[in-house]
């Protein structure tokens, strides 16, 4: 069975017309797992043992006709979020040997409607970069090019090791690994996924969201995540059906290009390829609208401001005493905080900490943080202008093809991604293009909040007329 | 020469039955690390959920300081290190507290009143506690207290002595106990208190440099604290030197207070808005709510007992020291409307007994209505009185009801008339002799007439009667 293309609903289509059962289907993806991870580097754990369990309780629903959209479909977890007697190391050293005692909520509804979870996936420290080049567990390789460096979660859907993966999004942590490889990924509109059990990077900013092949299997993996949940309060209770505008015409549709995100920041090949796609829905009978949100100017300082004083207070609980690392041989309560964060956190991961105190301490606070709020204010209210007028926002995803190796240029490749999840909207990127060197382009479209169907179903008109490249590394084998 | 400004921080835990951020039980005690979560142990990818009882516990609290409060408020995270804090920030309320501008009156020194402004009330998670280990020399960490809410009342510095600071402590305490919001138990650390002191000559127009004793739980460590901590203060400033500032601890067996920690060593909490919180708002409607469910507070109380019910300043006082007694008294006068019997029954009798711990106020074995009815019986001599004291011992110790205690030891007196007559005629006939002395004039010995007839018709008659019935015949034996 070659499973490398599949997709969801191709899955579950062929699950619920027993083509295949998932016992078979969970085989079939550990084998590939088997075969080619030992070079890229998607997963952190893996639990195929778990897997195969749950896909043979998985068939016995489908068999007894009790299958839900989400039963039997292998996946992948990004390792931030909270398994239950399973490994969690939000991709630290602190975390190395942490095994939650409970199941983040997006878990339990993966569980209840009983979905395979394949592994946990690699990730930067705690969620703080689009690297891995942060993560204690060594980088994982962009399939498309093995000297690029990507996240688990992204490369993993890419590559076919799995058809759909679930991870996190603070300012771009996943939206631009998946533009990076090729894939389509969407950051739900903060409030609409429950983050209890997602381990903190910044609260006001993480939101969890999914890694698919297309938009259409992102509504169908959404559905089965997304909702109110008690145990997170800043959840949101509306209802919602991601797949409500698939197949809709998007004539009259009016698109917004603001024009900060097509300026000298962002590479030539990038625009052109987003700038093209533009154009593209203007043929199908959108608008393209030019418009202008001034305070993007702001938004790189704004957003680290913010997210590392939420991220020093978010990453305090680490002190050696209840769980994580504890360095050994210390004599006082002093010593052993000190020494088990010097130990245990890496270096950007301390920068941030270190930043982020900063900009909370009694004399900065005014002169950084409240700025910084009011810019987040400022950046909100002119997206609202934007959305009076237009439907959705066009934006590339990512500034340049490949990552930036140092730490200055790379705080501003979430330039794209930062502003909408400063103003909590939800974006999702998909693929519009290839650079010259063969490496994907991925293009964002920003909503109102809580309007993901409307960037779903405009994403899957694009994708529908677009031909996607495989890696090389996929054709190769 | 000097006078003494002194503000207090009190902070007293809520009744709420869960914690303010998790489900679990927020009563006080229980074996180490029972009562606790992954969500108030701090473990990674846990959220606070707002206990919403907890809110109106605080506003209720606002409500009997007379404070005004805030319609929107929201959580902040005062940022700290320490092994009983397990998220290494405290839930607190910085930027928008829930209650401010309040104000408490309490009396000084007995006749005056005095206003004292609360500056801000505010609704905040309270941490766990450290057990100290000294012969394996160990600190372990029990999160049992982590997360019970906590309000903190943060006063103007109005005060001017250490007996002002009492009456304070004692006045709220008895605010929160009516608000039904916290026991006050401070043995039980139920409130606790810091202490911030500072001295200023009286043509001083500047406060002058404060000391704040931290974490005061008794009203006696209160008074001894402020009492040692005016005589420091006076002494340096005496010798011409100045007052640091700083945080002090006292040590309750040498009764002085010495330094914790110096401003430069202070905390910067990095106070920041808690973004895992949603903002509360809260609307006319919901706090005209929380009001009605306020009782009769106790200034009220004290002055309609006074006016209406004609007490003493005294036994009202009594009287509504303890909410719990002070509802008891009222419904027992809606029976009998005799307060004043009513209140000298339950401060001679009901309140002994309570003292002396064979009852719990809050857990009265009977109703008010019986307990007037026993009150009415004594008054109407249905029951003599010391019979009375006796049938409330007996209600006690049984629980049995007012009618079956009286029945059973033969407390009813029936008023048999016939009986009354012939047992007077029998006595007087027994004792001819004595009857003469008394016809002769010698008058005192009525009395032992009267002993030898009461104890013959205990339970028949009243005294009342069995005195006057006696009284006649002796007269018309003249």
């Amino acid at each position: 069975m070659d499973i490398t293309k599949l997709k969801l609903r191709q899955i579950r289509d062929m699950l619920d017309n027993k083509e295949t059962s998932c016992e078979e289907l969970v085989n079939a993806y550990t084998g590939r797992i088997n075969d080619l991870d030992g070079e890229l580097s998607c997963f952190i754990t893996r639990t195929s043992e778990g897997a195969l369990e749950q896909a043979r309780n998985a068939d016995k629903s489908i068999a007894g006709g009790d299958a839900a959209e989400l039963t039997g479909i292998p996946l992948a977890i990004s390792d931030n979020i909270c398994t239950k007697g399973i490994k969690t190391t939000a991709g630290g050293k602190m975390l190395e040997e942490f095994i939650p005692p409970y199941d983040a909520t997006v878990i339990s509804r993966l569980n209840e409607q009983g979905a395979v979870l394949l592994g946990k996936t690699n990730l930067d420290e705690m969620g703080i970069d689009i690297t891995t080049r942060n993560s204690h567990f060594g980088s994982t390789k962009n399939p498309f090019n093995i000297d690029d460096s990507t996240i688990g979660i992204t490369a993993g859907v890419a590559s076919g090791l799995f058809p759909v993966g679930i991870g996190a999004d603070t300012g771009g942590s996943m939206l631009i690994p998946a533009a990076n490889c090729g894939v389509t990924s969407i950051r739900p509109t903060y409030g609409r996924v429950s983050r209890y059990g997602l381990i903190a990077n910044a609260s006001s900013f993480d939101q969890i969201g999914g890694v698919a092949n297309d938009a259409h299997d992102l509504a169908i993996l959404l559905g089965g995540i997304a909702g109110f949940d008690e145990f997170d309060r800043t959840s949101s209770t509306r209802d919602a059906d991601f797949t409500a505008k698939i197949g809709n015409s998007i004539k009259g549709m009016k698109i917004a290009l603001p024009k900060e995100f097509y300026g000298d920041m962002v590479d030539d090949e990038i625009k052109q390829a987003v700038l093209s796609a533009a154009k593209q829905y203007e043929e199908m009978g959108a608008n393209l609208i030019e418009v202008s949100i001034p305070s993007i100017e702001f938004a790189i300082p704004a957003y680290y401001i913010i997210a590392n004083a939420e991220f020093s207070s978010n990453l305090a609980r680490y002190d050696g005493i209840k769980f994580g690392y504890r360095a050994e041989d210390i004599d006082s309560y002093e010593q052993l905080v000190k020494r088990s964060r010097t130990e245990a956190f890496g270096d950007e991961t301390k920068r941030r900490i270190l930043l982020g105190n900063f900009v909370l301490s009694s004399d900065s606070y005014k002169d950084y943080f409240e700025k910084a709020l009011a810019v987040r204010q400022k950046m909100i209210s002119e997206f609202n202008d934007v959305f009076a007028s237009c439907d959705v926002i066009l934006t590339p995803t990512n500034i340049a093809i490949s990552q930036a190796q140092d730490a200055a240029t790379n705080y501003n490749s979430i330039y794209c991604t930062a502003p909408t999840s400063m103003a909590m909207l939800p974006s999702i990127t998909t693929t519009c293009g290839y650079s010259n060197s063969g490496m994907p382009i991925g293009m964002s479209i920003t909503g109102r909040k809580f309007d993901e169907a409307t960037i779903i179903g405009l994403a899957d008109q694009f994708e529908r007329g677009f031909n996607k490249i495989l890696p090389a590394l996929i054709g190769g084998r | 020469m000097f006078i003494p400004v002194i503000g207090l921080e009190v902070h007293a835990e809520l009744l709420t039955d869960s914690k303010i951020f998790c489900g679990c039980s927020a009563e006080f005690g229980g074996d180490h690390n029972t009562r606790c979560c992954p969500g108030c142990a701090g473990f990674p990818g846990t959220l606070p959920m707002l206990n919403k009882r907890a809110v109106e516990y605080a506003i209720r609290a606002g409500f009997t300081m007379n404070c005004d409060i805030n319609k929107l408020t929201y959580w902040d995270r005062k940022n700290y290190f320490y092994p009983d804090l397990p998220t290494a920030y405290q839930i607190s309320q910085l930027y928008l507290p829930l209650c401010v501008n309040g104000e408490v009156e309490i009396n000084v020194d007995g006749q005056n009143s005095k206003k004292i402004r609360i500056h801000q009330i505010h609704l905040e998670e309270d941490a766990g506690k450290l057990v100290h280990d000294d012969f394996n020399n160990v600190s372990l960490a029990d999160y049992n207290r982590g997360g019970i809410p906590l309000i903190e009342i943060v006063t103007e510095p109005d005060f001017s002595n250490a007996e002002e600071v009492k009456e304070f402590i004692e006045k709220i305490s008895l605010l929160l106990q009516y608000a039904g919001v916290c026991e006050c138990k401070m043995e039980q650390g139920q409130l606790r208190a810091d202490v911030n002191i500072s001295l200023m000559r009286e043509s001083d127009t500047q406060l002058g440099t404060r000391a704040e004793i931290k974490n005061l739980n008794s009203i006696k460590s209160i008074t001894r604290a402020i009492e040692y901590e005016i005589q420091r203060q006076t002494k340096i400033l005496q010798s011409g030197e100045k007052v640091v500032q700083e945080t002090r601890r006292f040590n309750e067996n040498r009764g002085t207070t010495s330094s914790l920690r110096s401003k430069v060593d202070a905390h910067d909490y990095r106070y920041f808005p808690d973004p895992d919180i949603p903002a509360v708002t809260i609307t006319q409607t919901e706090l005209d709510g929380i009001k009605a469910q306020l009782p009769e507070l106790p200034d009220a109380r004290l002055e309609r007992y006074i006016d209406e019910y004609k007490l003493t300043p005294i036994n009202a006082r009594i009287l509504i020291a303890d909410r719990a007694i002070s509802d008891f008294f009222d419904e027992a006068v809606k029976s009998y409307n005799k307060p004043k019997s009513i209140s000298d029954f339950i401060i001679v009798e009901l309140l002994r007994r309570i003292n002396l711990g064979e009852l719990d106020a809050n857990d009265i074995p009977f109703s008010a209505a019986e307990f007037a009815r026993l009150v009415q019986a004594a008054d109407e001599q249905k029951i003599a009185k010391n019979n009375a004291k006796t049938t409330l011992r007996y209600m006690i110790e049984t629980g049995d009801s007012l009618d079956k205690v009286a029945e059973e030891n033969g407390f009813w007196i029936k008023e048999d008339r016939e009986k009354l007559i012939s047992t007077i005629d029998k006595i007087l006939a027994e004792n001819e002799n004595v009857v003469a002395e008394y016809l002769a004039g010698e008058v005192k010995v009525f009395g032992y007439l009267m002993g030898q007839c009461t104890k013959a018709l205990r339970g028949v008659c009243t005294p009342q009667s069995i005195k006057k019935e006696l009284e006649d015949k002796l007269e018309k034996l003249k």
